[in-house]
């Protein structure tokens, strides 16, 4: 009797599972893949529109292949894509960071030995060199930036023209413009720093022309153990963080606004800009009146206007997975995204600059600015991409919280960075 | 058979005014999901010019016609397989008084408070090594051994509720243990088999994490990582989402809202049959 | 499945050689108690043990570690990871908030949630409509609750409004943004969600409860609350057992939720064990370190939820 009950049990449990064997097998053959037919690709949720783009056009010219490609969110991106790695599961092109700094960066992912040596590629050494250093570890190319991206203030001009007022050239002139766009009853810099992300975007406009600008050495004497961020200019630009919130630039709650909510404020015309990155600008006239007129600018951290820089870096990265089923169709794709169609099309498509600067792309008038500073060699990477652990960047998170809140200071905060810079890893 | 009081309206009102209020959130989802993206009036104020824009968008841009046939296959035979093995468990376990009984009901128990991140990765290569990547019977696995000890630890709480005297009925008329479970017990923690289902049924569909590893680089996809695949971080819509959730989450509403009658029915009659 | 299942069982059954009487007599005279045979949890651990216990075991191995989840090289470290717990200073907070949501959410989850089952368990019309408008939060993703509640909480959102629209302006907050109400504002998100997932539980437990004797001790007298003390409680036991257990282990392990709503911001005062394990072990590459985190959590809940049980257990509350 036992022995029939376990086996209608089993029968039962078989049957389902038999089920799903045909309603799975088709499409497995295809995922399983090493047709060379088949390229498989993982990437964050924002890369999607400029991925639906870049494929089209790359099954357009490679007829019979065909791409499948998985977006999720970032968190989830990292925490999966990272699984399959060291499964060796992963797909055969991956989303990777430029440098270092994430889970995901290239110098990480590349150092344990999980991305191609792409050094060979025609177009490893074209490369500005702001950009270059980031796709490399240990001097060989293990990922292909597409795109440049910069931090700036985002005004919307419709709302500026509106208020009477134009966008500040000095740091002066933007402690003015907030007070008189709080007179005008709107708020001249909308925070979401509620979104950690978020937080760091003045540092990162903010620290080009106090730090990175005056000392291009910095991030290797902080490598060589000869600076420190609180030891550094890094204060001015977090005192002005505060100095900014308390002459009102901010709106009543930035700890309590999301990233969204802060875009939506600048559509409405109730703030008159945001610091962000330039994937904002296109995030922000989706949701604005028809018409509106956004521009990206500077943010200036001085009062010689001609010292203002910006933070301006690459981009979308890709690599190719060391072990990837259709090696030969990954590096195509790559190529592809490197050539002159792809990264055009993937750029214009994510409104954002290509990495590497050229005639043919026609550049987003809100976007022109940061060209010419692209152009004139006046900006500096991200922060984090040249961090050695993830650990800091997380830091500037929290600690730019507890500074918005009151709860530390631009020393405290800097010290706090200092220990995740050197607890190793 | 019993009188309505001026006490139960007095409840009836209260309890009301207590669902509409737990309710409201749900209302602004639901009318989020009927308003246009350009629409910036109130979440709470009701929708003037109702759109159904995002549903269909939302259903096609997830593609969740395929999912929720992925996850009704993968609910209905995990939840099936659960509900079979936990409830066969949870007799001896609520049964027998011996040592080994409440040494395994512990080790069940120990399932509860395990962190997923601890078996994340051997699990992984496991299916992988099973070559189940990509279909969904590995879900089907993997929720069948994760959901056991909740669904143990409900089984045999209530059944050692029920007393012994209708097994013993059973027993003095034969029956043997196999013939008790099934004729005695299991329509007795009919209730319990009920909110097993639901609260299993929850799970499975709503998990994201492992399908979104256990089913990547497949076409088949669960409703939420399908719906989720769909919203960018940073050009968010609200909207879309709203209305896809509401397609997502009006098949489980519409199966509890039809179960919850036949569960009480049902125990009725196993406790008079 | 089960008719069919049981139909042929009981053919099975009447085909099967009756024990022997000798074997079992010791345990017959205690009302048949044992005579349940131990196979029939084999299908239930096998599943157990291949898909939760064996990986976990296994992934445990990780925390004597300094893999950082990616590399195809780690190297032991016995209790390295364990030593950097002790001097990590943002383990305390995160210890102390997952303290406080748990027991927040075990208290008020339960009460409100026992309440609603005893209003709907109830002659009231709209019973089975409320049945469901309660559960519905439930149902929805934790995700995206997570994400509905962060939008009526933002400073100008609808709970605000509503607050507004009623004249308790004074009662408006920032209800995500200021460090100190922020963990209170998750666990009413938590609570909201999930008040109707105990009410379902307990509802099952009423329907044990013998209307007759309700009846009774309604003519003999007895109030509201004598009548629920004595006739409806100890019917409860199993449920109460089964909701204070679950909400214990749900609220310290605590993730969706606090990862949308504010990823353990402002500054860390929403941090919880579970965003740190999280953090550590797929944001910061620090893989080890996030394995010994979540052992250490294993252990945690173990003790509050063994005591809890053992606790409620004397009352009789198993039974």
């Amino acid at each position: 009797m036992h022995k029939k009950s376990l086996l209608a049990l089993s029968v039962a449990v078989a049957a389902a599972l038999g089920l799903t064997a045909c309603s799975g097998g088709s499409s497995n053959a295809g995922a399983g893949g090493g047709d060379g037919k088949t390229l498989t690709l993982a990437a964050t949720t924002n890369e999607k529109p400029a991925l639906d783009a870049v494929v089209a056009k790359f099954k357009e010219q490679n007829p019979g292949v065909d791409v499948k490609y998985t977006t999720s969110a970032l968190d989830q991106y990292q925490t999966t894509t990272r699984t399959q790695l060291s499964s060796g599961t992963a797909p055969d092109v991956v989303f990777v960071w430029p440098g270092d700094g994430n889970p995901m960066a290239t110098r990480v992912v590349g150092k344990a030995g999980f991305l191609e040596d792409l050094s060979s590629q025609s177009w490893a050494n074209s490369f500005p060199a702001g950009i270059k250093p980031v796709t490399q570890y240990n001097g060989k190319t293990y990922s292909a930036s597409v795109t440049f991206s910069g931090i700036g203030a985002v005004y919307n001009m419709t709302a500026m023209t509106q208020a009477g007022l134009t966008p500040p050239t000095t740091w002066s002139g933007l402690l003015q413009f907030c007070s008189a766009a709080k007179v005008k009853g709107k708020t001249a810099f909308e925070l979401g720093a509620q979104t950690n992300w978020v937080t760091q975007l003045i540092p990162y406009a903010l620290t080009p022309t106090l730090v990175y600008g005056p000392n291009p050495n910095f991030p290797q004497d902080m490598t060589d153990k000869k600076a420190t961020f609180s030891d550094s200019k890094w204060t001015d630009a977090l005192n002005k963080y505060v100095e900014m919130q308390k002459a009102g630039c901010f709106q009543a709650n930035p700890l309590g606004t999301d990233y969204n909510a802060s875009l939506a404020a600048v559509a409405k015309g109730d703030a008159l800009s945001v610091v962000q990155v330039n994937s904002a600008v296109a995030a922000i006239s989706t949701q604005a009146p028809k018409g509106t007129e956004l521009n990206m600018l500077p943010v200036p951290a001085s009062d010689n206007a001609a010292d203002t820089r910006m933070a301006g870096a690459a981009g979308s990265t890709y690599g190719v997975n060391a072990h990837a089923k259709n090696k030969d169709l990954a590096i195509k794709f790559v190529n592809f995204l490197e050539g002159p169609d792809g990264m055009n099309l993937y750029a214009q498509t994510n409104k954002a600059l290509p990495a590497v600067p050229n005639d043919s792309f026609k550049v987003d008038p809100a976007l022109s600015t940061l060209q010419q500073y692209q152009k004139g060699g006046k900006t500096d990477a991200f922060m984090d991409q040249n961090w050695p652990n993830a650990r800091v960047q997380q830091t500037l998170f929290q600690v730019v919280q507890d500074l918005l809140a009151g709860k530390t200071d631009a020393n405290g905060a800097l010290k706090q960075m200092d220990t995740a810079y050197t607890s190793g890893s | 058979m019993n009188r309505y009081t001026w006490r139960t309206f007095i409840l009836e009102a209260v309890m009301v005014l207590v669902g509409v209020l737990f309710f409201l959130p749900v209302y602004i989802l639901v009318n989020l999901a009927l308003k246009t993206p350009d629409d910036q009036s109130s979440p709470l104020s009701p929708v003037t010019n109702i759109t159904f824009q995002n549903f269909s968008d939302a259903w096609s841009q997830a593609n969740l016609g395929q999912a929720l046939l992925t996850s009704a296959f993968v609910t209905v035979f995990s939840v099936l397989i659960i509900v079979a093995i936990s409830a066969l468990a949870a007799y001896p376990l609520a049964r027998v008084t011996k040592r080994w009984s409440k040494w395994l009901f512990f080790v069940f128990m120990l399932g509860l408070l395990l962190p997923f991140q601890l078996a994340l990765i051997p699990l992984y290569t496991t299916i992988r090594d099973l070559g189940l990547l990509g279909n969904p019977i590995s879900l089907v696995l993997y929720y069948a051994g994760l959901q056991v000890p909740f669904s143990v630890f409900l089984y045999t709480g209530f059944i050692r509720a029920v007393p012994l005297d209708y097994e013993e009925a059973a027993a003095i008329d034969g029956a043997g243990p196999l013939r008790s479970f099934f004729s005695v017990i299991f329509p007795l923690v009919r209730p319990i088999t009920g909110t097993v289902i639901i609260l299993n049924v929850l799970h499975v569909w709503n998990d994201f994490l492992t399908p979104l590893l256990y089913l990547s680089g497949s076409n088949q996809q669960t409703v939420p990582v399908a719906l989720f695949s769909f919203v960018s971080q940073y050009v968010s819509q609200w909207n879309l989402v709203f209305a896809g959730l509401v397609i997502t989450i009006a098949p489980i509403l519409i199966a509890y809202f039809a179960m919850q009658n036949t569960i009480i029915k049902g125990f009725a009659s196993g406790l008079k049959g | 499945m089960s008719t069919a299942d049981s139909q042929s069982l009981a053919v099975a059954e009447a085909a099967a050689p009756v024990p022997p009487v000798s074997r079992s007599t010791r345990k017959f005279t205690a009302r048949r108690i044992g005579t349940v045979p131990w196979w029939f949890v084999v299908p239930a651990l096998v599943f157990f043990l291949f898909v939760v216990l064996w990986p976990s075991v296994q992934g445990a191995a990780y925390a004597f570690t300094n893999w950082d989840g990616l590399s195809a090289t780690k190297d032991f470290v016995g209790l390295a990871q364990f030593e950097r717990l002790l001097k990590d200073p943002g383990g305390v907070g995160a210890v102390v908030h997952t303290l406080l949501i748990a027991v927040a959410i075990t208290v008020v989850q339960n009460l409100i949630g026992l309440l609603l089952a005893l209003g709907v368990h109830s002659k009231i019309k709209s019973r089975n409509i409320l049945r469901v408008a309660l559960f519905t939060p439930a149902v929805i993703t934790p995700v995206a609750t997570g994400y509905l509640w962060k939008y009526l909480m933002t400073p100008d959102g609808a709970i605000n409004q509503l607050l507004g629209f009623f004249g308790l302006g004074a009662l408006q907050h920032d209800w995500l943004g200021d460090a100190d109400i922020a963990l209170w504002s998750i666990v009413a998100t938590v609570v909201w969600q999930f008040a109707g997932y105990s009410m379902v539980i307990f509802l099952a437990g009423l329907q044990g409860v013998p209307e007759d004797v309700l009846e009774a001790s309604r003519i003999d007298g007895a109030g509201p609350f004598r009548r629920f003390w004595y006739v409806v409680r100890p019917e409860l036991a199993p449920a109460i057992t089964i909701n204070l257990m679950l909400s214990i282990i749900g609220g310290l392990k605590l993730f969706d939720q606090v990862w949308v709503m504010t990823s353990g911001g402002p500054g860390t005062s929403t941090d919880t064990m579970s965003t740190l394990i999280y953090k550590n072990a797929f944001q910061f590459g620090d893989f080890s370190y996030g394995i010994a985190m979540a052992l250490v959590l294993t252990a945690f809940v173990a003790i509050l939820s063994t005591a809890q049980y053992k606790l409620l257990g004397k009352q009789g509350g198993t039974k």
